[in-house]
């Protein structure tokens, strides 16, 4: 009856937290950019980064092809209807309203002379320009009769280049690729784009949507971050969901053949549900937001709590749960130290994984110490009796020499040892993705991850004059190599100094009335002078700000910000920012690297730019590691003193150091998620040596089991097609072999027998 | 319809890739088109002139002038290089169309491909159909994209050896007509004097 009590007691435990979680639920975030630090880049270069980075995040590209137009568009138009009627997209773009359009046409005549040819305004050289227009034959003559000054030559030819090789038919625009047709739809998902129940929802759909299109006989070729995102989480999730059902089986088996009662399976996993619960709502509470690598990784280690609960278990088949728990709580506060100093890091990813280790660890370890006394009367353990106090163990001295080596080698190895932290090998390469992308970059002509020369300059027309320079320059460093300018400010909007200047060369001309008699006599043709005349006064210039509001210019209008003016010094404020976007191979980005440039050019490469921060991250963690070694050290000694605190933390540097070789031998490199890792096997290294040093049994027994667990669970996740889930699940498999098994030949012998 | 959207509709017609190379496309007026050995024989005739030079005339017939507008002058194509527009009469103007251009919105594009034979870049724009006569043939060209239907109305390309005359209509009315004789002595045009 008391334990019935006592168990309705801590059902509210878990009930309450999961009340939390409904009031506060998780917000997953999946974004890999959220791994930048804020202060990797200036605010300027980040705002004009964002925009089109949050676009492209957020929208879905979609190309329906077939054989022919007709069908194309058939299958379009349902699709189109079905995307609606999902309610899965914020806005979905596929025609185009063509009074819309015109209407944005007209806003922009204002502005034609922006547009022209250089040639159309070489000094005094109008009316042979007319000329060549009206005798020669690259515009048709209905066009030439509208427009007898050609005032929209220029403005009609760039939106001749906008449409590139699309065309429109019933509003929607098409490629001709090989004798079939595309049509493209963008599906735009907003801010949902990023959260995993949409990309869920969103891939269910599209997959039967595919599914509809084969048997329907057309195709869809669809590419967008969330696909990435959802496709690498969804493998991601599969191997960590084999993991957690191996290491379920293997507990499971372990409690069943070891304590004979199932009971005991529900109370093993109660601090593991509620340390988990706990951490996400802290983690919710602190960050807003929990990254997805917060959860793989928080979710290996509370695997931990685990082992908190085979210790305390073994202890008590044998009455010792009194000292147990005081090696549990010693065992857990060495962790959740060194995760907390992780929590200060100014690196959210670090801080995040740090914030859910410590408070996981913290509920369980407090859970198995106050809650199982309570709730488990008595166990009584099966494991095969082994003489443990047998098992070799090397000589004091010799022992203590090889632990504090090991320490040496591996604080070296983690400060010293060859590191890579590029982002793009940490992602699997999902093949079937990645042709569908390439098979659409080809359909579009489009680069579907462009990198950036971020220009700035201090006023207007200064920036699109170094922004013209630096396409030059760039162009001139790569020449010879696949590279291209996908889109610059400075190719659309002219100095204002220079529109101004055609705007008077052209009302000059217009002036002067024999250049108006000599047209008409050439021509045979009678000029509407007034009409003329009104069209000309209307000329103006075109700002960057009025290039902004056009939403015909979006493409353009994101990649300019005004930035705040420099405050304090005497020196010009670098304040307006524009972004060129190109395409290039890895050769051509080199190049342009390693060039000199003016000091108001950055190159910017997403993936460099997440690189670098992973460096940051990898050396946060790893003089983190170093100083955990040092404080570890400090406590261990303080407690078990000098030369048993030297020993058990010569076991964890052991399991560290093998970890670390393992990678090596693998052709793998340092990279932060190895380092905390490495963290990760040194916690457990600590706990093994201190409970294999009781020379107890029964902790020894506890010991084994937590190491069974953990190294066939991890040993799995070596076996991932993921690279940063295979790295860890090896680090931890090799680290912790190595670790128990030094543990037993480090501890002293005879030194304790368990009291 | 209302007139407003009839108009915004002709205006986005007059929108697409092919305002500018429209002409030109008329011009030298491709051929797609299809597995029709008689077009593939004018592709591979055209093919062959890697090098081409002579003179020109041009006659351009505005429906609501009374006379037309004529022009003449010489013109070189090269395969490598592109095609230079000389017009001598009446006045002096240079045009260059070079092979470099990969966007449809240029007009290089199309001068270059017509000149060339190449006429796959043409047929997502035309249904493309040719006939011999003896050793004369003709390439008709007729819009499929609506865009260009809006502006022109027919396409014709002939010649025997050489590409000697392309003509075109525009649905108002107005037509174009071309006529290209090869010469024995190549023009005084150089690529150098191109921008």
């Amino acid at each position: 009856m008391k334990l019935v009590v006592e168990l309705f007691k801590w059902s509210a435990l878990p009930l309450l937290i999961l009340v939390a979680l409904w009031l506060f639920p998780p917000k997953i975030n999946t974004d890999v950019l959220a791994l930048v630090p804020d202060s990797s880049m200036s605010d300027p270069v980040r705002a004009l980064l964002a925009v089109p980075s949050q676009k492209l995040s957020a929208t879905i590209f979609v190309l329906i092809s077939n054989d022919e137009r007709r069908l194309a568009h058939q299958s379009a138009g349902n699709l189109f209807q079905r995307a609606e009627q999902s309610n899965l997209f914020k806005e979905i773009l596929w025609q185009r309203d063509p009074e819309e359009l015109a209407s944005q046409y007209e806003s922009l005549q204002r502005f034609a002379l922006n547009f022209s040819s250089p040639e159309q305004f070489v000094e005094d050289d109008y009316s042979n320009w007319l000329m060549t227009k009206w005798f020669g034959f690259d515009t048709p003559i209905g066009m030439l009769q509208r427009d007898p000054l050609q005032i929209d030559a220029g403005i009609n030819r760039f939106f001749a280049e906008q449409m590139s090789d699309t065309q429109v038919f019933d509003d929607a625009p098409y490629f001709e690729r090989a004798g079939e047709w595309g049509t493209l739809l963008q599906l735009d998902a907003g801010k949902l784009a990023s959260s995993i129940m949409w990309q869920r929802d969103f891939n269910v759909w599209l997959e039967a949507e595919q599914a509809r299109a084969e048997t329907e006989g057309y195709q869809i070729l669809a590419v967008g971050s969330a696909r990435y995102a959802y496709a690498a989480m969804d493998q991601a999730k599969g191997e960590v969901s084999t993991i957690g059902l191996a290491s379920l089986i293997a507990i499971i088996s372990l409690l069943l053949l070891v304590f004979r009662r199932a009971f005991l399976i529900a109370v093993v996993f109660y601090p593991l549900a509620v340390g988990t619960g706990a951490a996400l709502l802290i983690t919710q509470l602190i960050f807003g937001q929990i990254h997805i690598l917060t959860t793989v990784f928080g979710a290996c280690l509370m695997g931990v709590s685990v082992d908190y609960a085979f210790h305390w278990l073994f202890a008590k088949s044998e009455q010792r749960e009194q000292r147990i728990s005081g090696l549990l709580a010693l065992s857990a506060v060495s962790s959740i130290l060194v995760f907390l100093a992780q929590a200060l890091s100014p690196y959210e990813a670090l801080a995040q994984m740090g914030v859910f280790s410590a408070v996981g660890l913290l509920v369980a370890v407090l859970v198995v110490i106050f809650m199982f006394p309570r709730v488990v009367a008595n166990t009584t353990s099966h494991f095969p009796l082994l003489k443990w106090e047998q098992f070799p163990s090397l000589r004091p001295n010799l022992a203590l020499v090889i632990a504090i080596t090991a320490i040496l080698i591996l604080v070296i190895m983690i400060i010293r040892a060859p590191a890579d932290d590029d982002v793009r090998k940490l992602q699997p390469l999902n093949t079937a993705l990645q042709q569908e992308q390439l098979a659409l970059s080809e359909w579009l002509a489009v680069d579907m991850a462009p990198r950036t020369i971020i220009v700035s300059a201090p006023a207007e027309d200064e920036l699109l004059v170094a922004m013209r320079a630096a396409q030059i320059r760039a162009e001139a460093l790569a020449v010879g190599e696949a590279f291209s300018v996908v889109s610059n400010l400075a190719n659309v909007v002219l100095p204002q100094q220079e529109q101004q200047r055609r705007i008077d060369l052209l009302k000059h001309w217009f002036e002067q009335e024999e250049n108006l008699v000599a047209f008409e006599q050439n021509l045979g043709i009678t000029l509407d002078r007034a009409a003329l005349q009104q069209r000309i006064s209307q000329l103006s210039v075109l700002t960057l700000s009025g290039l902004a509001a056009n939403p015909l210019m979006e493409p353009w209008s994101i990649s300019v910000v005004k930035g705040a003016p420099a405050s304090g010094d005497d020196s010009p404020a670098q304040s307006y920012y524009g972004a060129l976007m190109v395409t290039s191979n890895a050769e051509a980005w080199k190049r342009l690297e390693s060039a000199s440039w003016d000091e108001g050019v950055v190159l910017v490469d997403r993936a460099d730019a997440i690189s670098a921060s992973l460096k940051v991250g990898r050396e946060f963690a790893s003089y983190l590691f170093a100083m955990a070694l040092v404080a570890l050290a400090g406590l261990l000694v303080w407690r078990q003193g000098w030369r048993a605190g030297i020993l058990r933390l010569g076991v964890a540097a052991a399991g560290a150091l093998a970890g670390l070789m393992a990678l090596y031998v693998a052709g793998l490199a340092l990279n932060v998620f190895s380092v905390l890792s490495l963290l990760l096997v040194l916690g457990l290294g600590i706990d093994f040596a201190l409970f294999v040093a009781s020379k107890a049994a029964y902790a020894i027994n506890a010991v084994v089991c937590s190491a069974v667990t953990s190294i066939l669970a991890f040993g799995l996740l070596a076996l991932s097609a993921v690279p940063v889930l295979a790295s860890i699940g090896l680090i931890i498999a090799v680290g912790i072999s190595v670790a128990f098994l030094t543990a037993l030949v480090l501890s002293e012998r005879g030194a304790s027998n368990g009291n | 319809m209302t007139d407003s959207s009839m108009r915004g509709a002709s205006l986005i017609s007059g929108l697409t890739k092919v305002v500018i190379p429209l002409a030109v496309l008329m011009l030298f007026a491709a051929q797609l088109a299809t597995a029709d050995e008689a077009l593939d024989s004018v592709k591979s005739r055209l093919s062959e002139n890697t090098l081409s030079f002579g003179v020109f005339e041009q006659t351009k017939t505005i429906s609501s002038l009374s006379r037309p507008l004529k022009s003449s002058g010489s013109f070189l194509f090269e395969q490598h290089q592109g095609v230079i527009w000389l017009t001598q009469s009446p006045f002096f103007s240079q045009q260059c169309w070079t092979a470099e251009s990969v966007s449809s919105a240029s007009a290089s594009y199309w001068v270059r491909a017509i000149f060339a034979g190449d006429f796959e870049q043409l047929s997502a724009f035309f249904e493309i159909t040719a006939s011999w006569s003896e050793e004369q043939w003709l390439v008709k060209l007729v819009p499929l994209n609506e865009a260009v239907a809006a502006i022109l109305s027919a396409v014709e390309v002939s010649g025997s050896q050489h590409l000697e005359r392309i003509s075109y209509q525009e649905t108002g009315g107005h037509s174009t007509e071309i006529t290209l004789t090869p010469t024995d002595i190549r023009p005084d045009i150089d690529w150098a004097s191109c921008p």
